[in-house]
């Protein structure tokens, strides 16, 4: 049989490794395995039970919460039966769950825990699709009475009557897929406007995997961890659509709070992330050290300036010199080891960032304590990933070259469009979005690029966001902005500027760094707000703003800045449910603010 | 049946009456509140069920059984755990070790055979360890499993506390204002983990609260003190109305 699907790979995988662990959960401060063998049943009687409920070829299943073995159970059963999967981020509130059911046209809901199955009881109402939610951990609910409510474990136990009566069909329903079917839909997270579900293919995921297979070097013994929000595009591929296709094994935090320690029980092959997180950790790193006591302090200012080095030598793709790999050594035995334990990232091979763009500085610290980070492009109508820098294309700022089976090309104004059978499917919904995104087979990205002589993508801004000012100069703000919160104490930076007379910005301070500084200077303070409108915090970010300008020309420098008296929150609607700033959204609650600076 | 009577207790300090003639019916699976001014002998009451205090009069029944003359390890043994008003854990040990002191009296391996740690001292540790970690998991604190208590928020130290008492495998838990300098989240969540604590774990609560808000949205009884006697008792919305109950936090009228 050739597999052509991720059910029908994952077949593959239940024959190849049948006793091999296929997903590890933490429960019980235990780590707890499910072998591929398992996993089948899981998957098997859990789609057999979604037929028990009514469930017919090109439904969809709508799924709600934290990572763990159930969500990839549901996603597999629900493709496995024809039928299409749908991620919703377990913060979003009320109103965009309901939008996004409603707006894929979800018969069935399958929900982690109470939080989320009151979520979907609230606007129930108003789905009139709706026939069952089925909820994982039944904490809480069994009082509950409305009959929309059943239990995961209950599902795949009517699942398993229903199979002992129909043993082939599950199988035969799996054999039956075609490569063009839709799998899943995925939601974008919308930076602007409402979020639009892009629908990805089978063949477009499996196209996708098998290109970047070539680049990154994945191999059936490693073990990943699942990090990011399981309905993003990204952990999609390193938790279900990579193992199916290589058979490694993915585990699943306990619980979101403890992901970094749980991290470092298990030391993942491969690490990715989004710059929010990358800037935390190094912000985390920098804030303990300043704690540290002397000889440790001295010890991390002695060995980075060696890492940064040799770091310098293989970023040019030049050898490193024998006594600078000896020094490197010693730096890795006295600092970087202990460093990369602590992230949890000690077996680490693969470090990959991706969504925004990481700013360079970071970049270069993650590189000279032994973390080569790698940037790549990639968006949720790629159905993942469409560009990775091999080994020797790392550089700082680029994102490599395109996967195989992936074409590219630049637009007059920089735009770049893609090609390639990873190219999604549409826009659920609406062909409208799905015709502007899409002319003769080339998705129209909206980013702007530049390309090098060696071939390298370079990304500047998304194309709406480049500012142009009233000078009629173009500058991309995400390079300032990543510059800016480079520094501890800023978290968000939100540069201003387009058709007026100079640059100004809003800056989000970090609560932790700045009460941790605040401490350390006597300065008293009840919340945030309090710290945030303090006249010596104000000095403080002015002096990291001025420090920033210097790294630009005239106009592209910071005039005017303001400390936002709130923190930007996802519930507020000024952040995507990945911390990416909604920008339309901020100018517009803040607009009072952005027009004093221009007073 | 009544899980827990009290059957007219009075509690003299030398002249001053802390408890006088308070009647009260705990039936099983409710969640019992306490409520009155402060001095209206609601903590003076949680000790006398306890064994901390001896009541001069009147009796307590467990399960239909007089629990007045048994030592306060025997109460807590036949499944009466509580909580007290300002955090008493052992600030020097970790989460985990706090919480198997709460299943301490269940362990039945001597000192000898927990030396070598073999056989039934094993068996023993993973099964409490296993029930430890279930009410790890129950009142969601796996991040501070294993941190020091003492270097804790408050909020969470609370919750350890909560921890401890429920790693007892209580049939009753008494909470001695459980909520008390916490802010509107943490409370909310502890009314939360109360309802749970009734409805998943099955086990009947009493609590002394000053929250009203949260008293009148979770308690299914409330019991009102005043001066040591009982002034009033009902449902949430009958207490509400109670002009005796207005008075006494209000202040008289005359």
């Amino acid at each position: 049989m050739e597999e052509d699907t991720l059910p029908q790979l994952f077949l593959r995988n239940v024959n190849q490794y049948r006793d091999r662990v296929a997903l590890r959960e933490k429960d019980l401060g235990i780590w707890k395995r499910v072998t591929w063998g398992n996993y089948y049943k899981h998957v098997r009687d859990f789609a057999m039970g979604l037929k028990t409920l009514g469930f017919e070829p090109g439904d969809k299943v709508a799924i709600l919460g934290d990572n763990c073995c159930e969500w990839i159970y549901a996603d597999l059963a629900a493709q496995s039966l024809l039928g299409i999967a749908v991620g919703i981020y377990p913060t979003d509130v009320a109103g965009q769950v309901k939008y996004i059911l409603k707006n894929s046209d979800s018969k069935f809901v399958v929900a982690r825990d109470q939080e989320q199955v009151d979520k979907v009881l609230q606007v129930k109402d108003e789905l009139p699709f709706l026939k069952k939610v089925i909820v994982i951990d039944m904490k809480g609910l069994r009082r509950y009475k409305d009959p929309l409510i059943i239990s995961f474990e209950e599902t795949e136990k009517t699942g398993r009557t229903l199979h002992e009566q129909m043993p082939n069909f599950f199988e035969e329903s799996i054999r039956s897929m075609r490569a063009e079917d839709v799998a899943i839909i995925v939601y974008t997270s919308g930076t602007t406007g409402d979020p639009k579900g892009a629908m990805i293919s089978h063949k477009g995921m499996i196209s996708m995997v098998r290109g970047l297979s070539q680049i990154l070097d994945f191999r059936s013994s490693d073990s990943v961890v699942s990090v990011l929000p399981l309905c993003h595009i990204a952990e999609r591929m390193f938790s279900l659509i990579f193992p199916m296709y290589v058979g490694y094994t993915v585990n699943f935090a306990e619980s979101v709070s403890t992901l970094q320690e749980d991290m470092k029980e298990i030391s993942p092959a491969a690490f990715l992330n989004v710059p929010r997180i990358w800037e935390k950790m190094h912000s985390n790193i920098m804030i303990r050290m300043q704690d540290a006591v002397f000889f440790k302090r001295w010890v991390f200012k002695a060995m980075v300036p060696i890492g940064e080095r040799v770091s310098q030598y293989r970023l040019e793709n030049k050898p490193v010199p024998l006594h600078w790999r000896f020094l490197n050594w010693v730096a890795y035995l006295f600092l970087f080891r202990a460093l990369k334990n602590q992230l949890g990232l000690l077996q680490t091979r693969i470090f990959v960032s991706g969504a925004a763009p990481l700013s360079p500085d970071l970049i270069k610290f993650y590189h000279s304590v032994g973390v080569p980070v790698r940037e790549c492009y990639g968006m949720t109508e790629m159905s993942g990933i469409s560009f990775m820098p091999k080994d020797h294309e790392i550089r700082v700022g680029g994102v490599g070259k395109p996967i195989p089976g992936v074409e590219f090309k630049l637009g007059k104004d920089g735009e770049i469009f893609q090609k390639g059978d990873s190219v999604f499917v549409g826009y659920y919904g609406n062909p409208e979005a799905t015709k502007q995104a899409i002319v003769d087979g080339w998705l129209h990205t909206g980013d702007v690029g530049q390309v090098d002589e060696e071939g390298i993508l370079y990304l500047t801004d998304r194309k709406k966001d480049i500012i142009i000012t009233a000078g009629g100069k173009n500058i991309a703000p995400s390079e300032i902005e990543n510059k800016l919160k480079f520094s501890p104490f800023i978290k968000e930076a939100i540069v201003i500027g387009d058709r007026r007379k100079y640059l100004s910005c809003l800056i989000q301070i970090d609560l932790e760094n700045v009460s941790n500084w605040a401490q350390n200077n006597k300065i008293a303070y009840t919340t945030y707000k309090s710290l945030a409108t303090h006249p010596d915090v104000n000095k403080l970010i002015g002096k990291e703003v001025e420090e920033v300008n210097k790294h630009f020309s005239r106009v592209e420098t910071i005039k005017k800045f303001k400390i936002l008296e709130k923190e930007l929150d996802p519930d507020d609607e000024e952040l995507t449910a990945t911390m990416k700033v909604k920008r339309a959204v901020i100018e517009k609650k803040f607009k009072d603010i952005i027009e004093a600076m221009y007073r | 049946m009544d899980q827990l009577e009290i059957k007219n207790l009075t509690l003299e300090f030398g002249g001053i009456v802390a408890l006088q003639q308070v009647n009260m019916k705990v039936r099983k699976e409710e969640i019992h509140a306490v409520i009155g001014p402060n001095g209206a002998g609601k903590t003076s009451l949680f000790n006398c069920i306890s064994g901390v205090y001896k009541p001069s009069e009147g009796d307590i029944l467990f399960e239909g059984n007089s629990i007045l003359n048994e030592k306060p390890h025997q109460i807590a043994s036949s499944g009466i755990a509580r909580t007290f008003q300002n955090i008493e854990l052992f600030r020097h040990m970790n989460v985990i070790d706090n919480l198997l002191l709460g299943r301490h009296h269940r362990f039945r391996s001597g000192p000898l055979t927990g030396i070598f740690f073999y056989g039934r001292a094993l068996r023993e540790e993973i099964r409490h360890r296993q029930k430890v970690e279930e009410v790890i998991d129950f009142l969601e604190i796996e991040k501070v499993r294993k941190k020091i208590v003492g270097a804790l928020p408050y909020g969470i130290q609370k919750r350890v506390e909560l921890g401890r008492a429920l790693a007892m495998d209580p049939k009753v838990l008494l909470l001695d204002e459980p909520t008390s300098g916490m802010n509107v989240e943490e409370t909310e969540d502890i009314a939360r983990f109360v309802l749970d604590i009734k409805e998943e774990l099955e086990v009947t609560v009493i609590m002394v609260e000053h929250d009203m808000g949260m008293v009148m949205d979770i308690a299914d009884w409330i019991t009102v003190l005043n001066f040591g006697s009982k002034i009033a008792e009902g449902t949430p919305v009958e207490i509400q109305a109670d002009l005796k109950v207005i008075e006494a936090y209000l202040g008289g009228g005359d």
